[in-house]
Parts: C-alpha cells; structure tokens; sequence
C-alpha cells in the first residue's frame, strides 16, 4: 500500500480498529476527527511490546525517529509495581555484551543512558545479589527507541516496561508523523480528552 | 552424555490424558511412573506413557512430590496428602505461613515446601513447621521474579537443591536448613552459566546424582553433576519459545521429564552416558 492510499485507509478504519483494540478507553465512534485529538500506542499491536518478537534488534525504532518534536512524545515507562527489580536487569544491561569485572555485564543497552538504576535499602555486603534494585527512566533523556521494552517482555522479563505517549508533550498533530509511518497500525487517535499520563514515579518501601 | 528427546505426553485439549487449561507440575515415583498434577487433578502414567488413572484434588494443584507410600500436593495456603488412589489422608492448613507452594520436597517425615509467596522453604516434620530453610544467608528472600519457587531433593535424600533464578544460581541445603553448596552464575555465552534476568526456574535430580535445571529465554534443560559440572543441555526447538517454568522430574530408567506449561505437554528426554 503507497503512502497516500496507507493514510486514507487508517482514516477509514483506524478510529474502529482503536476502539475494538484499546476498549475502555473512553473512544467515542463515528465523530470526526479534529486536530485536538490525542493519540495512543495500541499495547497488543506496537510490535515492541506485543508477545511473540523478542531482543532489542528486532526493534521498531519509528516513535523515536518520526515524531515532528526534537525529542518524541514517545516515552518508556516502567511500572514499578510489575518490575521484578532484577540485579541483572536485561532492559538496562547488554547482556550480550561482554562481562565486568564484577560480575555484571559491562555495557548499557540504551543508547541514551537513560534509565537509572538504584539499589532499594543497603546492599548487603555479604552477598550483593541479596539485592533488589529499582529501574527508572529519566524521561528527559529517553527517546522511546523502545529497546529496553523489547528486552523487558514475557518470556525474558516481566514486561513492565512499555512505551507511552505522552500527552503533557504530545502536539496532537492532526496527521500524526508516528501514525503514517507506524509499521503495525499501533499509533492511533483515541477522542478528543486525552488520558490523564500515569505518574509512575515513586520507589519501593 | 547423551541428551535426545524421545517423545510429547498429554497437551492441551479434551482427552482423558490431555489438560484443558493448565499443567502445573510433575513427578516420578520408585516403579518409575510419572504423575501431572494440572487443572485439578492428578493424572498418572505408566512408565510406557499410558495413561493409568486420574486423581482429584481437593484445590487447583501447584506442586507435586511422591512419597513412600502417598502423595503431596502444594496449594495456596496449605499442604494436601493423598494415598496412590486419591484418597486424602491429611492436610496440612498453615495460611498463615504458607503462600503458593511451587516446589515440594518429601523424605520420611520430612517436608520441604517452597512458598513463592513468602520467597522462602519452609521445613515440616510430621505435619509440623519446624523452620525456614535459606533464610539466613538470603536476607531478602528467594529472588524469583518469574513468579516460582521450586527444589528437589538430591540423590542422597540429605540435602535439598534449590533453583535461585535472580542469583543465577543453584543452591544446595542440608535437612537443617544450613547453605553447604552452590553453583553457578550469570552470562549468556557459555552454557554453563545462567541467562537472562531470572535463571535456572526449576529444578530436579536424577538416579545418579547429577542435577537438571530449566530455563526460559530460550526455554532449554541444561544438566550438571551435582557438584556443578556443566554436562549438556536439551536439544533446540522442543518447546514453545515463549513457555517458562518448565517443571522437571526424573525417572531411574535414564528418562528425564520436562513441562511445556503453554502447551500442557509433558516432553520426554532420553539422558544417556556415552562410552569413555
Ligand atoms: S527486565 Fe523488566 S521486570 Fe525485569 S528488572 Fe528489568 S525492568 Fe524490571
Ligand atoms: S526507550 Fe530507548 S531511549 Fe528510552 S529508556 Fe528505553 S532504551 Fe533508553
Ligand atoms: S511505530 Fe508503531 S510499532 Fe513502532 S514503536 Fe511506535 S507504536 Fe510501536
């Protein structure tokens, strides 16, 4: 499908498409769309988040690179209450790459140094993997590549990290860049009231 | 050593020898049949794979061991032991301490029952909590993001190993709960050591005293001896790529069994010594 016929046809069917994949989310059908709409990753089409492709070179990299701001709307999140709070989380390490000296793989996966990794209470000097830690993105750095969610799904991980557009930054285009070129169909405008964003800051007791 | 995959039992569907909707885990007793514990029952097969008989429980299962003479089933809150006809004999209510029992451990009197719930193993004599087991050198608990705890006794039947998916390790126990062993540690390369976030997930030991563990991410078994020797692992593309917490048991007839919990199959392997 061309360009030209790919956007008529997400016009056509994607306000239907969004509302059977994103229910409950307050779609309201059969109204025209308008440059204030808001627009939303569809978490069983965005193929960085969906089951079934794994590892971080299998990434669709398309929030990061078309979104018309300097920096994408697009975020990763991590819901700290679905995080695992591994030692060797495989979101924050390569754990392809090779070993440190301690133990612990030696590179970073995401390109922009953007997750912060802390350990929750002291780590016990006896046996450090007696630790948890706790994973956040520093939303001022990411880019929503969605590396870290690709490594950060079911089997491999607990899938708490994904990718969220975010409404407080998002410029609502009325033709989303991100949409048009959107591989899977996932990128797509919900109605007019944007979802409050979720504020999932905040560590562990 | 020769690991070669020989067969599927049971899966998913509506014959009397298949699971509808979950397979939970496995077990071998000393005439070498297997018993699955899934939905709510238990079903057993000879040592030839036939389907022989199918065992109510009292509460969806989520662990099973093979006694003496019975059987324990772990479930949430409490502890269920059945003759070899399904009859119940006791059960142990201790909810209070006792979360998702996701690996159980049975010699003589004593129980071992590891409580996903609580991260910890829990030590019963006679029916009584005697104390935790692991506890002491791990401060915060069994690290198991994936969600299972699971142990097995080893061949001698005086120690316990335990699989310690976050450590990427396996751990080895005495019946007075004290660490005396461990092995293992992270990487992604040599197949001796452990992948991912949370690897090995369960765990069993054969006859002969080596060690088998699962993992996911590629879901694969790995075998040790029970010293920690790396000594081969299962053939690619038996399970399903997504499928985790693969539970292990092993007969005394060199056959090792390995849950796919996605499929509800029951994979069977074939671990056989090669000449020197
Ligand atoms: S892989 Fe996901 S669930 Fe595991 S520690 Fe990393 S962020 Fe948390
Ligand atoms: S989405 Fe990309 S930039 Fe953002 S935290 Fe993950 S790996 Fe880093
Ligand atoms: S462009 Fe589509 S498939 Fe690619 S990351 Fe964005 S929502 Fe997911």
């Amino acid at each position: 499908m061309n360009d030209p016929d790919r956007r008529q046809f997400l016009q056509r069917t994607g306000r239907t498409t969004c509302a059977v994949a994103l229910g409950g989310t307050g779609i309201v059908l059969g109204r025209r769309a308008c440059s204030e709409d808001a627009w939303a990753i569809v978490p069983n089409k965005c193929v960085n988040i969906r089951l079934g492709v794994t590892g971080s070179e299998q990434v669709c990299d398309v929030c990061a690179t078309d979104c018309v701001l300097p920096l994408s709307a697009v975020r990763a999140v991590n819901d700290h209450a679905e995080c695992g709070r591994c030692c060797i989380c495989p979101a924050y390490y390569d754990v392809r790459g090779p070993m440190g000296p301690d133990g612990l793989p030696a590179k970073k996966l995401c390109p922009r140094d953007a997750i912060v990794r802390t350990p929750i209470g002291e780590v016990d000097p006896y046996d450090p993997l007696n630790n948890f830690y706790e994973y956040t993105i520093d939303e001022s750095k990411c880019n929503g590549c969605g590396r870290c969610v690709m490594e950060c799904k079911d089997p491999a991980g607990l899938g708490s990290i994904r990718l969220e557009v975010r409404y407080d930054l998002c410029v609502c285009c009325n033709q989303c860049s991100i949409a048009q070129h959107c591989p899977e169909e996932a990128y797509c405008r919900i109605g007019p009231q944007p979802a409050p964003a979720r504020t999932l800051e905040g560590g562990h007791v | 050593m020769q690991f070669t995959h020989s067969h599927t039992l049971s899966g998913k569907g509506d014959r009397a020898e298949e699971f509808h909707v979950r397979l939970a885990g496995i077990a071998t007793d000393a005439e070498h049949r297997l018993y699955a514990l899934g939905d709510r029952e238990i079903k057993r097969f000879t040592p030839d794979g036939e389907l022989e008989a199918q065992l109510p429980t009292s509460d969806a299962g989520w662990s099973i061991a093979v006694g003496e003479d019975s059987l324990w089933v772990g479930l949430q809150g409490g502890i269920e032991q059945l003759d070899f006809d399904g009859k119940p004999l006791q059960r142990i209510e201790d909810a209070d301490r006792l979360g998702l029992v996701t690996g159980l451990a049975v010699v003589g009197e004593t129980l071992l029952a590891a409580d996903a719930t609580n991260r910890t193993i829990h030590l019963y004599r006679s029916g009584k909590w005697v104390q935790e087991v692991g506890n002491k050198v791990n401060t915060r608990g069994f690290m198991i993001p994936n969600g299972v705890l699971d142990l097995a006794l080893d061949a001698d039947h005086a120690s316990v190993v335990v699989a310690h998916p976050q450590k990427h390790r396996v751990e080895r126990y005495n019946l007075k709960g004290v660490l005396t062993d461990r092995f293992g540690h992270f990487g992604m390369n040599d197949p001796a050591d452990f992948g991912g976030c949370c690897n090995p997930t369960n765990i069993t030991a054969t006859a002969e005293g080596m060690i088998a563990v699962s993992e996911k991410a590629p879901p694969r078994v790995k075998v040790f001896t029970s010293e920690g020797e790396f000594l081969t692992q299962s053939p690619d593309g038996v399970f399903d790529s997504n499928t985790k917490n693969i539970d292990l048991a092993a007969d005394g007839h060199g056959r090792l069994y390995a849950t796919d919990p996605l499929r509800c199959a029951i994979e069977v392997f074939l671990l056989q010594a090669t000449g020197h």
